[in-house]
């Protein structure tokens, strides 16, 4: 027997169990996501809907169109942060300086809005870019893990926030500025929701069409897989948290732009909640499977929650505890727990 | 041979496992499986890797419980002690990891699976528990210091420590029986290292204990063991003296066929083209030094070794997943001895390393996407027709069975894991694979498979270098073997087809191995 004819025979042989696969399931993930239950994927609906229905009955105007874009201009800052956070997470990595990146492109914004104008907030981008720099290069280069990098760049950030603006917030009279979040088009939607939205729909097909996010899901997936199959590991870590960082000082010179000032440690809060949101949009810590579009479940529990509270004249102490408890719960329920052999 | 001969066995047994079963996802790991074990004997259990001899010692270990059937351990039945309950009722299990924590003193490890006996009015017993330790190590002529911390000890003292432990912890809580169950303890220890073990094994057995051994070297069974039963698929297809029988016979109970004369598919032997595809010349880095090696197109050159020999740190080397200190790689007449994993790839570089799935695979990806991952190395935007084609067509090639392409790697076999780690290089055309272990841990039809796979490798003119533990799949398959002895070449062995004998050419690797 030839060696051809070996081939020809072998190849005859298709097994008969293959079937074509479907082709939905590809646009809602980068990677396979583990076959889980159904209602660990579907927890996070259920904790909104239910967060919305307990609204809609204690307080008569939370349901109101006027209300809607109020949770979506709340929500859009964290889901910027939130959108990158997802990134780093999905590498099995972690971002803990989103915040304060977020809190320093504030205030330089702030500070660089009478000479620059509207094109005050590219400086913000350029500043998050710069801190994915040194991020990057600590993780890769210097081989640091990304908790204890950016726990110290976070630091940094906040340091150098400070003494910018020598603790005091920076105001912002520019209108050109101003406008960049607070435009409104039509049905009074702000622009800073379009932002928000145009950044996510640019990251769900990032993660899902493109090599980028493929190489992610790989990378967070097996790490040394990812090497073994000659992926440039280091280089997309070191895009990863490009990513992260533009994207939070996007985050961070919006919210200058809408609360017209820059803040130091204005922006801080968000990085906790920005982690708290990816997790219970069903990306675990260590990476790997979950996808990008449902972190804007998470942001939304989040938002809804805070926006809720608030008509209800719950208090800021109570509202602490309140989102507290309810990330826990979400998480808990949310959490694939099939791939962890030690909790840590 | 014949089917359960009769032996003579005086008394109850020390655990017997009566029709035992067990399934782990699809996978049907034990089918009604009854055994027992009596003290004073060393049961050898033979089979190939997956056929449930793992399984059957974790079930009379009391780590897990059978699906059905019972474990019953002197006349009562034992159900899913786990590890400390197992030491107190006699149990002492050596599994294929080690299980020594390394940054922790030898005593501290001894005792470690016995909070109680550390303490004494609430405090540690620090002057007692050090002497009980080394008495207990010599009781079994192993001299150990055991203030010395795990780590510093050389690999086979790690292994005769567990093996001292689990003989002698459950006799110092005072457990009435005693068993010892090894699961390849064999695997990683070098040559003199097995011999003091058997002579451990067997004053272990003289003082009255119930030894079960796992290992898949049947002259080493032959050597050691009283008795021998023989697993399949998770079956029991054979039990018997282990005096008197012969190698071939048990063989073939374990493989179940005669082995074919062509499973090593020789008549696909290809030829071999005049020029190297790579060539390493005064190769050293961390675990190997001064390495001269090629590989030309269409051949398959095995490198053979002990485990610590450094051909897997060769092998990674030649990948680029590790440093090299000093010497040149000529792939494709490009020196790639310091470009990075990815620019060998594109170059045609393939690698199957040794630990599947730490480094082989993705577990939580599908096979297209597996596949998929070796496509974009020059596009940006995923090609799904094109993943979705390749895919296919892999399945197709190396006949994986999976439900879908969609499906995760995790759903499959290690066999069919093992495929798909492989297959996926074909979207590259790789002109070099190298090999690590291909087979390690896949079953015997798979086994066939790959060994197809990596002739039509050959007979599309890329060169293999193929790393293996096992000889008779070297010898069976390279063309050349590389013998690597701590870290350097020790010597060359043709295997050209009806060169020489099987026998004569595995004692003449062996030989340059130690």
């Amino acid at each position: 027997m030839t060696m051809s004819d070996v081939k020809r025979q072998r190849s005859d042989a298709a097994p008969a169990d293959m079937t074509a696969l479907s082709s939905l399931s590809r646009w809602t993930s980068g990677l396979n996501r583990r076959a889980r239950t159904g209602w660990q994927t579907l927890f996070p609906y259920f904790s909104l809907l239910g967060i919305i229905i307990i609204f809609a009955i204690a307080a008569p105007r939370f349901l109101s169109f006027g209300n809607a874009v109020n949770i979506a201009s709340q929500s859009s800052i964290l889901l910027l942060i939130a959108l990158g956070s997802a990134l780093v997470i999905l590498m099995g990595s972690i971002d803990l300086s989103v915040g304060a990146t977020a809190s320093l492109a504030g205030v330089l914004t702030a500070t660089a809005v009478p000479s620059l104008g509207p094109w005050a907030l590219c400086l913000a981008v350029l500043v998050g870019a710069g801190v994915g720099i040194v991020n990057g290069l600590l993780l890769t280069v210097v081989r640091i893990p990304s908790f204890l990098a950016t726990l110290g760049t976070m630091s940094v950030l906040s340091g150098l926030s400070l003494i910018v603006t020598d603790g005091v917030p920076v105001g912002i009279n520019d209108d050109r500025f101003i406008e960049l979040a607070s435009f409104r088009f039509l049905y009074n939607i702000p622009a800073l929701v379009l932002w928000a939205a145009a950044a996510f729909v640019i990251c769900v097909l990032l993660a899902s069409l493109t090599r980028v996010g493929r190489y992610i899901y790989a990378i967070g997936g097996g790490e040394r897989v990812a090497a073994v199959s000659g992926l440039p590991v280091q280089r997309y870590k070191f895009y990863a948290f490009m990513l992260c960082g533009c994207l939070s000082a996007l985050g961070g010179g919006l919210l200058a732009s809408w609360l017209q000032s820059g803040s130091p440690n204005g922006a801080d809060g968000y990085m906790l909640s920005a982690i708290a949101a990816v997790v219970m949009g069903g990306i675990p810590l260590n990476g790997g499977h979950g996808g990008i579009g449902r972190t804007l479940l998470g942001v939304l529990v989040i938002g809804v929650l805070a926006n809720g509270l608030n008509l209800c004249g719950v208090g800021p102490y109570v509202q602490s505890v309140i989102q507290g408890v309810v990330v826990i719960v979400a998480v808990s329920f949310s959490l694939d727990r099939s791939k962890f052999s030690i909790m840590k | 041979m014949p089917a359960a001969p009769a032996i003579a066995q005086p008394g109850t047994p020390l655990v017997q496992a009566g029709g035992v079963s067990k399934r782990y996802g699809a996978t049907n790991a034990l089918a009604d499986v009854t055994l027992s074990l009596f003290a004073g004997e060393i049961v050898g259990l033979i089979g190939e890797n997956g056929s449930g001899k793992s399984t059957l010692l974790r079930l009379l270990g009391g780590v897990e419980r059978p699906d059905t059937g019972s474990v019953v351990l002197q006349g009562k039945p034992l159900s899913g002690t786990g590890l400390t309950g197992g030491v107190r009722l006699g149990i002492g299990v050596v599994f294929q990891e080690l299980a020594l924590i390394p940054n922790l003193r030898v005593y501290e490890n001894f005792f470690l699976l016995a909070p109680e006996i550390n303490f004494k009015y609430g405090l540690l017993r620090l002057k007692s528990l050090p002497e009980e330790c080394r008495q207990a190590c010599q009781r079994h002529g192993f001299e150990c210091d055991p203030y010395e911390y795990v780590a510093n000890l050389p690999f086979d003292e790690r292994q005769m420590l567990e093996i001292v432990r689990a003989v002698e912890l459950p006799r110092i809580l005072g457990a009435t029986c005693n068993i010892l169950l090894l699961d390849e303890p064999t695997t990683a220890l070098s040559y003199e290292g097995v011999e003091r073990l058997m002579q451990m094994l067997r004053s272990v057995r003289d003082s009255g204990a119930g030894v079960i051994f796992v290992s898949h070297r049947l002259e080493e069974n032959l050597a050691l063991v009283d008795r021998l039963v023989v697993l399949r698929d998770g079956k029991l297809v054979g039990e018997c003296d282990a005096v008197g029988v012969g190698e071939d016979e048990l063989h073939k109970l374990m493989v179940g066929r005669e082995r074919a004369d062509d499973y090593y598919h020789g008549s696909l032997r290809a030829t071999v083209g005049p020029l190297p595809v790579i060539s390493a010349s005064g190769l050293s880095g961390e675990g190997f030094q001064d390495i001269d090696l090629q590989v030309r197109s269409g051949e398959i050159v095995g490198l053979a070794g002990l485990a610590t020999s450094g051909k897997s740190e060769l092998c990674e080397a030649l990948h680029g997943l590790r440093p090299v200190d000093a010497g040149t790689v000529i792939f494709r007449d490009v020196d790639v001895a310091h470009r990075p994993v990815h620019s060998r790839v594109a170059l045609g570089m393939a690698f199957l390393p040794k630990e599947r799935l730490a480094s082989g695979i993705i577990e939580s990806a599908s096979i297209r996407e597996t596949v998929g991952l070796q496509m974009l190395h020059d596009r940006f935007f995923i090609d799904f027709k094109g993943e979705e084609r390749a895919a296919l067509s892999i399945v197709d090639h190396f006949r994986v069975k999976a439900r879908s392409i969609g499906a995760p790697l995790s759903s499959l076999s290690g066999g069919n894991q093992q495929k798909v780690a492989l297959g996926r290089w074909l979207v590259n055309k790789p002109r070099l694979w190298i090999l690590d272990n291909p087979t390690r841990g896949v079953d015997v039809g798979a086994r066939g498979e790959i060994y197809f796979a990596i002739r039509r490798a050959a007979a599309d003119n890329a060169g293999v270098l193929l790393a293996s533990d096992e000889l008779e799949e070297l010898i069976g398959m390279c063309d050349r073997v590389l013998v690597m002895r701590a870290g350097k070449l020790s010597a060359e062995i043709l295997c050209a087809p009806a060169n020489r004998r099987s026998e004569d050419l595995e004692h003449q690797i062996v030989g340059n191995m130690v």
